[in-house]
């Protein structure tokens, strides 16, 4: 359990994190999501203590991190993959962390196995890749077997392998009842592992909502309707209760939320309207958090109601059968945006998260399979 | 929130395998049964807290695990020994001098000081510079601790060290110089030498390792140390009247000399351990104000 309240940190006149307060509960996976430069590392660090606060306090398991008697054993944290002596072997460098905490050497042999880089253990941690950098950063942060952990930007620089990794090691660590908080700049990650959203922007909290809700208000399913007579259409379609906007990414083109594209093709034949395009798409989170962030000045904690494109449309995705179920690899972005970096998934392993839709809610947890936490590894 | 999937359990069974930590202290049903929100999270690695004992025993595997330490202990025993002999080969004794077989022995600590410092400002330094800090103080957050615990380890081995080479090279250079002559140093000359410059290899390097943690910056650090060790000694002599007197007596080398060359401790100028105690007060003063810089500036 991670509780902040009013948690404020100013470097000289830039204010970094701007009274952030937030709780991060055990058995999620908490998403700390914001685009770069947002606090996302300070708001971590000042967790930690690694940073003082210049006003507010972060409490950790209800009191400040710095008096924890264990600390390995309540928090494991991987803030930086370079927080390493490159000089040290992997062995050495995880053997130091655990005696500072007094954790048996065989804990080392088991979370270098756990995170599959026994191979190298004894190789000087200089010559590492970023993935293997990456996972002797989570070796370390599984070190003291801790209730609490902390990552950040875990997946960056990973290969398509490495990211299912993670994200799968992330939901069975919350499964087994672990608080985990992870910062991305990236909703596309998010969408597939987070439970909950913290979303901060500017240093300030933008939303704290369940992914779900974040979804049923951000994600809603629509038909781009083109025609040379849009205005009129657009008229016949508000009178049948459908909402229609300018869809300004696709000049003169209207979204319409509602009405069943067959419904609106029916109706445009009915009055002799052309059309010239007609096809249905999905809003996405990454457009939805998008705006959200790029406006985070006007919009403070939970703004999230008066967005625009907020509106909670029908076919929310917790309808069995809703479109999100579908098997559409890289939803998340439809509108061209390339899956970053996830796409197929390796060798045939279930994707949780947006496998074909279990009955429910898509983003429920689904079991790792193969290429989980402990089958992963490839040494 | 925190529908915990069984399935995912299984598949993560690290906590709850056969001789996982914490094996010992609970023989174990499942372990990572779901925990409620709200509750912390079961214990399970067996080990104590994050004591001063354990940070020592931490530190201790940080210093001999990078080949820095190990190479600058080399270059500095290498100094130490290899001076006496280069100067025992070369020097012979004149026997209306004073017996010059400690000072002559030992004079390779003045030079070998230098790796004492280096790796005194490494030891916190590269901390710093790879990052590995936030590592450290993730794991054991409370930072001065970690201060002394580095400190203790690190003065203990350049003490030991220190001791062992000094010991050596004055076997080498006593043997050497006295080829010819029967030796008369006094055993209390002996021990001045020999457990003086180890305490003051160890205390230059206490005392490099607070300005490495008031600085943080290997180069910086190593520069400003090499700067106080030499300078005054340069320097000093062109400042006119007693402030040139004053910076020579105090400058740590000039403490140094005195431990190893048999000057007399008369005309009212500082005896030998006395400058020790003073070079005592220098690493002190250099480390506690490293410790409050560390304890107030962010990571």
């Amino acid at each position: 359990m991670i509780e902040a309240q009013g948690l404020t940190k100013r470097y000289g006149k830039k204010l970094a994190v701007d009274q952030l307060s937030f709780q991060v509960r055990p058995g999620t996976v908490t998403g700390f999501l914001g685009p770069n430069g947002a606090g996302k590392s300070t708001t971590m660090r000042m967790v930690l203590g690694l940073d003082a606060p210049t006003s507010g306090h972060v409490l950790v398991n209800g009191r400040p991190y710095v008096h924890s008697t264990a600390p390995l054993r309540e928090v494991g944290a991987l803030l930086d993959a370079k927080a390493v002596h490159g000089g040290r072997s992997a062995y050495n460098h995880l053997l130091c962390l655990a005696q500072s905490n007094g954790i048996p050497r065989r804990r080392v042999d088991e979370v270098l196995g756990l995170v599959g880089i026994t191979a190298v253990a004894k190789k000087r941690t200089k010559g590492f890749s970023l993935g293997m950098g990456q996972r002797l950063g989570i070796a370390s942060a599984l070190l003291g077997d801790p209730g609490i952990l902390m990552f950040d930007e875990p997946v960056n620089g990973l290969d398509p392998e490495g990211i299912l990794w993670i994200r799968n090691l992330m939901k069975a660590l919350a499964a087994e009842g672990r608080t985990v908080f992870v910062s991305s700049h990236l909703m596309s990650e998010m969408e597939v592992t987070a439970d909950h959203l913290i979303v901060i922007g500017q240093g300030r909290l933008i939303a704290d909502t369940s992914m779900r809700e974040f979804i049923e208000q951000n994600s809603t399913a629509y038909t781009l309707v083109r025609s040379p007579q849009a205005d009129k259409l657009g008229e016949l379609l508000r009178a049948k209760g459908g909402t229609v906007t300018a869809d300004a990414a696709n000049g003169g083109a209207l979204r319409v939320s509602g009405p069943e594209p067959a419904a609106i093709g029916d109706m445009a034949a009915e009055h002799g309207i052309a059309l010239h395009e007609l096809s249905p798409r999905f809003a996405s989170l990454e457009e939805a958090y998008m705006r959200l962030t790029q406006s985070s000045v006007e919009y403070r904690a939970g703004g999230l109601g008066a967005l625009p494109g907020g509106q909670g449309g029908p076919g929310g995705p917790g309808a069995p059968g809703a479109p999100w179920g579908a098997p559409q690899p890289g939803w998340g972005a439809p509108q061209g945006a390339p899956p970053q970096g996830w796409g197929p998934p390796p060798q045939g392993a279930p994707q949780p998260g947006w496998a074909p839709a279990a009955p429910g809610h898509p983003y429920q947890q689904q079991a790792p399979v193969a290429g989980g936490p402990v089958n992963g590894s490839e040494a | 929130m925190g529908s915990p999937n069984p399935a995912a359990q299984a598949a993560y069974p690290q906590p709850g395998m056969p001789g996982a930590p914490g094996g010992q202290q609970a023989p174990q049903a499942p372990q990572y049964a779901p925990v409620p929100p709200q509750q912390p999270h079961a214990q399970q690695v067996a080990g104590g807290g994050a004591g001063f004992g354990h940070m020592v025993q931490s530190e201790w595997t940080k210093i001999r695990t990078v080949r820095s330490t190990m190479w600058s202990l080399i270059i500095m025993a290498v100094l130490i020994v290899g001076m006496a002999m280069l100067l025992g080969a070369t020097l012979s004794h004149k026997p209306d001098k004073p017996d010059p077989s400690v000072s002559t022995s030992l004079i390779g600590v003045m030079i070998a000081q230098i790796a004492a410092a280096t790796l005194g400002v490494l030891t916190i330094s590269a901390e710093y510079t790879t990052g590995m800090i936030r590592s450290t103080l993730t794991a054991h957050p409370r930072r001065l601790s970690m201060l002394a615990a580095k400190a203790l380890v690190f003065g203990a081995v350049m003490f030991v060290v220190g001791l062992v080479t000094c010991y050596l090279a004055y076997l080498i250079g006593d043997s050497m110089l006295s080829r010819d002559v029967v030796r008369d140093s006094s055993s209390s000359d002996v021990l001045r030498g020999v457990l003086g410059s180890a305490t003051y290899l160890a205390l230059i390097g206490l005392f490099s390792l607070g300005v490495g943690t008031i600085l943080r910056h290997s180069a910086g650090a190593i520069t400003t140390v090499l700067g106080i060790m030499l300078l005054p000694m340069i320097f000093g002599g062109f400042i006119p009247g007693k402030a040139g007197e004053w910076i020579i007596e105090y400058s740590p080398m000039m403490l140094l000399i005195k431990m190893i060359a048999p000057i007399g401790d008369g005309e009212g100028s500082m005896g030998p351990w006395p400058g020790m105690v003073l070079m005592a007060c220098y690493a002190a003063g250099a480390l506690a104000v490293g410790a409050s810089l560390l304890k107030s500036r962010d990571v």
